[in-house]
């Protein structure tokens, strides 16, 4: 495949990303939640929970530890779902699908600029894997828990739900509540980019930049041509995961970067694509 | 690359101290509901020094079990309470659902997993002043044709101090 029809399909998924977005909410979230009813749920928990069947807890049995993978059979195959298309494709679920993600995004172009924070200071992957490091330790040691309490899919489908249902306005008459809705505010809505959550306090997250990590020289990736890169730095200025950097050469860093294709749309001089790696325009 | 393994570690940090958090304010019980009593996973603990407590309880219906089940709050005159079912807002009937009225719900049978949100406020004494609730309460479900218990939550409401006790009994 020639790189222009390449980035022609790229023009097509970052013309329309929010349409997208749009879309699988209205799969995700309340009032419609197709996909959850189609299991007799209503929202991520249970069935669907893709964070909490992967914890190991102190003093579990491997026979319990497997009965997770059952109870939530529905995020087991979401999780192994997005991690084995982001190694060959990339994150396209967390920059297209994800409703938690997608709707802080858009909810964050809604906030003026002057309110928006920059958390583009903080180095994203070295904060994650830290996140990441204490989600499994500190139910491994029995410490306690990072999974429900501090839960961004158990929040977002609830902001909508809370319109609707007192079940879901229950959620956030308790401090949990109150500090979930204030942390997805915050990293959120907030957040310059609206994806500061994405990228310091997902778990899926997480796990999915690893995948997308391991698979950089096999799959199809956002790349920079280092080349045909005039370092203007707009690229920069667009990402809404501050995963470019100019430095001595131009590049993408693959434990952050979601394919939006805000960069690529973005740049001037046309070094930034999607495709295989050394495809060079 | 030392500001990134500050980074690190202070965000290990954070989440450990983050997680170890108990609000007191909040619980969630994991439980089955079956003919034989049902089981809950662990007790609910609550430290009594909020105005409002919220209790999620997710259950899976099992052992063939078919009927209409009556939620109480038992022991529950200093308290009082609501409960809510977690159900879609637009039910596109894919599968049967329970329905749930009057702290009723109808047409439960196995397979059905339900969630269901208790909320509860102390009642003001005669001189409007907060009381702090203390002891155990339990969330009943009685099937409404038999009058037998299908399931039982026990909700502990504790003083800062008993807590303190517990968690030295616990260490020791």
């Amino acid at each position: 495949m020639s790189i222009d029809n390449i980035t022609t399909k790229k023009r097509f998924l970052t013309r329309y990303r929010y349409l997208i977005i749009g879309f699988a909410s209205v799969f995700f979230l309340p009032p419609l939640a197709f996909l959850f009813q189609l299991t007799g749920d209503n929202n991520f928990c249970g069935t669907w929970c893709p964070r909490m069947f992967m914890v190991w807890r102190e003093g579990m049995s491997v026979k319990q530890y497997f009965m997770g993978y059952l109870r939530s059979y529905m995020g087991v195959t979401l999780t192994m779902g997005i991690l084995f298309t982001t190694f060959f494709f990339s994150r396209y679920w967390c920059s297209h699908l994800c409703p938690v993600g997608g709707i802080m995004e858009i909810g964050s172009r809604i906030v003026p600029r002057f309110l928006k924070i920059d958390f583009s200071k903080i180095p994203a992957s070295w904060f994650r894997y830290g996140y990441l490091a204490a989600y499994f330790g500190v139910a491994l040691f029995g410490i306690g828990s990072l999974c429900c309490n501090y839960c961004n899919f158990a929040t977002v489908p609830r902001m909508f739900g809370v319109l609707f249902s007192k079940a879901d306005l229950a959620y956030f008459l308790r401090t949990a509540g109150i500090i979930n809705l204030a942390l997805v505010l915050f990293l959120g809505f907030f957040a310059k980019g609206g994806r500061a959550y994405c990228n310091l306090m997902c778990p899926i997250g997480a796990l999915d930049a690893l995948s997308n990590w391991f698979g950089v020289r096999f799959g199809k990736r956002m790349r920079i041509d280092a080349f045909q890169c005039n370092r203007c730095g707009i690229c920069i200025d667009t990402c809404i995961v501050w995963a470019i950097d100019l430095g001595e050469k131009a590049q993408i860093d693959h434990l952050s970067c979601i394919p939006c294709g805000k960069c690529e749309k973005a740049c001037p001089a046309n070094a930034i694509y999607y495709g295989k790696f050394g495809l060079v325009k | 690359m030392k500001k990134k393994i500050i980074v690190f570690i202070a965000a290990v940090f954070v989440f450990i101290m983050a997680a170890t958090q108990k609000w007191g304010d909040s619980g969630h019980a994991l439980a089955l509901i079956t003919v034989k009593g049902g089981k809950c996973r662990h007790p609910v603990y609550l430290s009594n020094t909020h105005g409002l407590y919220s209790v999620i309880i997710t259950a899976r219906v099992l052992s063939h079990y078919q009927g209409n089940v009556k939620i109480i709050l038992e022991r529950a005159s200093d308290i009082s309470h609501n409960i809510y079912f977690s159900e879609p807002v637009i039910d596109l009937g894919f599968k049967k659902l329970p329905e749930f009225k009057n702290n009723t719900l109808y047409g439960l049978k196995a397979g059905h997993k339900i969630a269901l949100w208790l909320v509860m406020r102390p009642k003001n004494d005669i001189c409007k002043q907060s009381v702090y609730p203390k002891g155990k309460y339990t969330l009943a479900f009685y099937d409404t044709k038999t009058n037998n218990s299908v399931l039982k939550v026990p909700i502990f409401l504790r003083s800062k101090i008993e807590e303190k006790n517990e968690h030295r009994q616990h260490n020791h």
